[in-house]
């Protein structure tokens, strides 16, 4: 059972990603009935089976809300963006209300969503309380309702696999017999002997009269869920219940046998214009329901892809990389017993493993696409609260990332965005004043740069004052008043730890999160974070990443008689060098090319038993225009390597992202320059 | 690894190292492993040998007799490697720790087990769940979550 509530609870967040995708569409084109369609169709999906696995607050209120957004869908107002704003922070609520066992805070907070919802109904149902009461009036006079019924005649006939899709049929006709008096008719004739009949179909249609006040918005909103799934006619018989009336029910099954156009039979009082336009209306409506799947926003969520539980692709990622493991330690052997059918082969299953890995590696990237709507909401949600216009403008949406890394990438980008906002991007006067467009802009573009990718954030506001940055630094102690620095180092200051510009601690930024934390997030993922300004035009952060966090390309070095891995991303360049140079001077520097170099040697750190190895080579890796040197014993080769993390009980130490398992099955440590060289320098 | 702790066993492994006798609760043990090679990690405390390579999975592996205060010694045929797993903020942890010589298994019900010492001779007395006797032997349980509790940890970090 758990593991339904489970998917069940996968399913809410999904389709409360499409909702919010819908509604920021809908924002835009307020007039798309397609989305307002949908969005309701989402409600009323999410009502269900909220109710189904015992979510009844989600239920409860999902109910309220899809009555709001029943009143769009028939047109009867425009919807505005109140509720559209609204709706969105509903949005958060249900959230909250995805509990099993949920406590009184829930309740409060359910009943505080439906009377909200309740007024936003009410806001817009108020004119048309007279034509209600019409309504209500009708069904207590049930004398008459028998003139004000009308008769229609439906051929439900359900495709064969609608079972496959959980749809039992028989609530439809339950469903229709809660609306009127019914005249039921089941078609057995498709059905086929026992031997050839697949218990999985549905072999079954139906054919029904019904007498009823609704109308036949109603009746087609029963089949709403299988209209694609599904051939439904719904046709007019007579605008009075004549169930009982077997000779006028038998001729309109006989003109439609032959294909002839019914005339609904009429009661003393003909109205012919109206019947018109509701047959011309169900034509458009049939069309309309038939076409949807292919018109909507939605569909390409639902093309040729599988869901996969993200655990699963990380477990098949963790037997591809054992794989390359396994494959290089082959390799070893091979290379040892010197045969020539077992290289070949070892060559051949090499290859085919690398393809593997590329393939898995490939699995595991998602679109930035996916999280792409969590800016826009984040947007929207400050230009109200700031009262600053802006548009989000993105690029390159569809640059795929390792999920791991997009999830712990999404915190930073809110930041750097919610500061966009808040301190970059001016008021409408303050912008008009600088001859500047009167709405706002950020700019999201990803681009992938060789095994790199690209992310820039940019908003076209007041820039950074560097003067100010500038003092603020000498304040806090990060700099002296006598460093000389260029505009661009200056820029940089401001993801040094302890830095706030802004005087105002605002209720967006100000939570204590400085852009110390971005950076150190991004430095986490081996990533590199830059920032650039012009005043009163323009501040842009660009982050670039690796594509993956698992696996990268390195450089197998020795020391002693230990191995260790260096990101080839970072190097630099690599010397000889012996070891008697870098005895002298009690500085850890060492001139290279004409440059003071700071170094680390490794063996002498590690090792330190004094028997350095005379000819030592000495790596040039450089980070932030800041270059450092790692002396070692011995280059081996490139290596890509499968990082494995030190686990929990090492999390704080300082120098190594991880460890890799090389083909003989040693260890080999995973340098973390950025780590390594704030250790030492 | 997705090793699991076993909850509610009366069984415990023994072991040696030096001369006492040890014991963890049986469900907390995964494998006992030979001697392999441990990659040392640089500057790390003496008493934390380095990692392994345990069929594709990095482990940390701890010095018993370093971490418990007895003398270093050289490796005999018998030191072994046993790995354990025990809950970190609740999560099950893997590490292995290097022992003299591995015993046996044994059963202790709950009242065979006495209370830690309050004061007890160059050993922390945290570390201990209870004392018990066999062939009048003490035997000391260790309490795993404690030995290796956030505590420790900061202490292997805080070590340059």
């Amino acid at each position: 059972m758990n593991s339904f509530v489970e998917k069940f609870k996968d399913e809410v967040n999904e389709y409360c990603e499409r909702l919010e995708s819908g509604l920021l569409l809908l924002e835009r084109e307020p007039e798309n009935y397609h989305i307002i369609d949908e969005i309701f169709r989402i409600m009323h999906s999410m009502k269900g089976s909220g109710g189904m696995f015992g979510f009844d607050l989600l239920s409860d209120v999902t109910h309220d809300l899809e009555s709001l957004y029943d009143i769009f869908r028939s047109k009867k107002r425009p919807i505005d963006s109140e509720v559209i704003s609204f709706t969105l922070s509903s949005i958060d609520g249900l959230h909250n209300l995805m509990v099993v066992s949920p406590g009184s805070e829930h309740h409060l907070l359910a009943e505080n969503m439906k009377s909200k919802t309740k007024l936003q109904i009410a806001r817009f149902t108020d004119e048309q309380n007279s034509s209600l009461s019409e309504n209500s009036s009708e069904t207590d006079h049930s004398v008459q309702s028998n003139f004000n019924q009308n008769t229609w005649h439906i051929s439900f006939v359900p495709n064969k696999d609608i079972l496959k899709n959980g749809t039992n049929p028989l609530y439809l006709i339950d469903e229709l017999n809660a609306l009127g008096e019914c005249n039921i008719q089941v078609n057995f004739d498709e059905l086929p002997s026992l031997s050839e009949m697949n218990p999985e179909y549905c072999y079954v249609s139906w054919s029904l009269f019904i007498a009823t006040t609704e109308d036949i918005k109603t009746l087609r909103d029963v089949f709403i869920f299988v209209s694609d799934q599904a051939g439904i006619q719904i046709e007019k018989v007579a605008s009075q219940n004549v169930l009982q009336d077997e000779a006028v029910l038998t001729s309109f099954l006989n003109a439609k046998l032959n294909h002839e156009i019914w005339e609904p039979t009429e009661p003393e009082m003909p109205k012919p214009d109206i019947q018109e336009d509701e047959t011309e209306e169900i034509g458009v409506m049939l069309k309309l329901s038939v076409e949807i799947p292919k018109n909507s926003v939605f569909a390409q969520t639902t093309v040729d892809s599988i869901r996969v539980d993200s655990q699963k692709i990380d477990q098949y990622l963790n037997i591809v990389s054992e794989l390359i493991t396994a494959q290089s330690r082959l390799e070893v052997i091979a290379s040892k017993l010197n045969h020539p059918d077992l290289e070949a082969a070892t060559e051949n299953f090499g290859k085919l493993s690398r393809q593997l890995r590329e393939n898995a590696f490939d699995m595991s990237l998602i679109p930035l696409e996916s999280v792409a709507v969590r800016f826009k909401r984040l947007i929207h949600d400050l230009s109200k609260s700031l009262d600053k216009e802006v548009d989000l403008v993105t690029e390159g949406m569809e640059t795929e990332l390792d999920k791991n890394i997009i999830e712990k990438l999404i915190e930073p980008l809110l930041h750097i965005i919610r500061n966009s906002m808040d301190h970059g991007i001016e008021n409408r006067n303050e912008r008009l004043a600088k001859q500047k467009t009167a709405i706002g802009a950020v700019l999201i573009k990803a681009s992938t740069a060789g095994s790199y990718v690209l992310i820039e954030i940019e908003d076209d506001g007041a820039g950074l004052d560097l003067t100010k940055i500038r003092k603020k630094a000498i304040e806090k102690g990060i700099i002296n008043d006598q460093s000389r620095l260029s505009d661009e180092e200056i820029a940089q200051l401001i993801f040094e730890p302890g830095f706030s510009t802004s005087e105002l601690v605002t209720d967006m930024s100000g939570r204590g999160v400085g852009m110390d934390v971005v950076k150190k997030r991004i430095q986490e993922m081996r990533g590199m974070i830059e920032l650039s300004t012009e005043k009163d035009r323009f501040t842009r952060i660009s982050i670039k990443l690796p594509l993956s966090l698992s696996i990268i390309d390195g450089l197998l070095t020795r020391v002693g008689d230990g191995y260790y891995v260096i990101p080839s991303s970072v190097i630099k360049k690599i010397h000889f060098i012996k070891h008697e140079s870098l005895k002298n001077g009690f500085r850890q520097v060492v001139e290279l090319e004409g440059v003071q170099l700071p170094y680390l040697n490794m063996y002498d750190e590690f090792v330190g038993d004094g028997n350095a190895p005379e000819n030592q080579l000495i790596i040039v890796v450089g980070l932030n225009n800041q270059l450092f040197g790692l002396v070692v014993d011995e280059v081996i080769h490139e290596y890509q390597a499968v990082i494995k993390p030190l686990g929990r009980l090492l999390k704080g130490q300082n120098a190594f992202s991880g460890a890799s398992i090389l083909g003989t099955g040693q260890l080999a440590l995973v340098i973390d320059t950025n780590k390594m060289i704030k250790k030492y320098s | 690894m997705a090793t699991e702790i076993i909850h509610g066993l009366d069984s415990y492994f023994t072991f040696r190292i030096g001369n006492e006798l040890f014991a963890v609760n049986i469900g907390h043990v995964t494998k006992i492993l030979g001697m392999t090679d441990i990659t040392k990690v640089p500057n790390s405390p003496r008493y934390f040998k380095g990692i392994i390579n345990l069929f594709g999975d990095v482990l940390p592996v701890f010095d018993g007799r370093l971490k418990f205060g007895f003398p270093e010694t050289e490796n005999t045929r018998n030191t072994c490697i046993l790995i354990f797993v025990f809950e970190l903020d609740g999560q099950p942890v893997s590490s292995g720790i290097v022992v003299d010589s591995v015993e046996k298994v044994v059963i202790f019900e709950p009242e065979h087990i006495k209370p830690a010492p309050q004061v007890g001779k160059g050993f922390n007395s945290e570390f201990i769940h209870g004392i018990a006797t066999l062939n009048d032997e003490f035997v000391i349980i260790l309490n795993l979550e404690k030995i290796f509790s956030e505590e420790e940890i900061s202490l292997i970090n805080a070590v340059e």
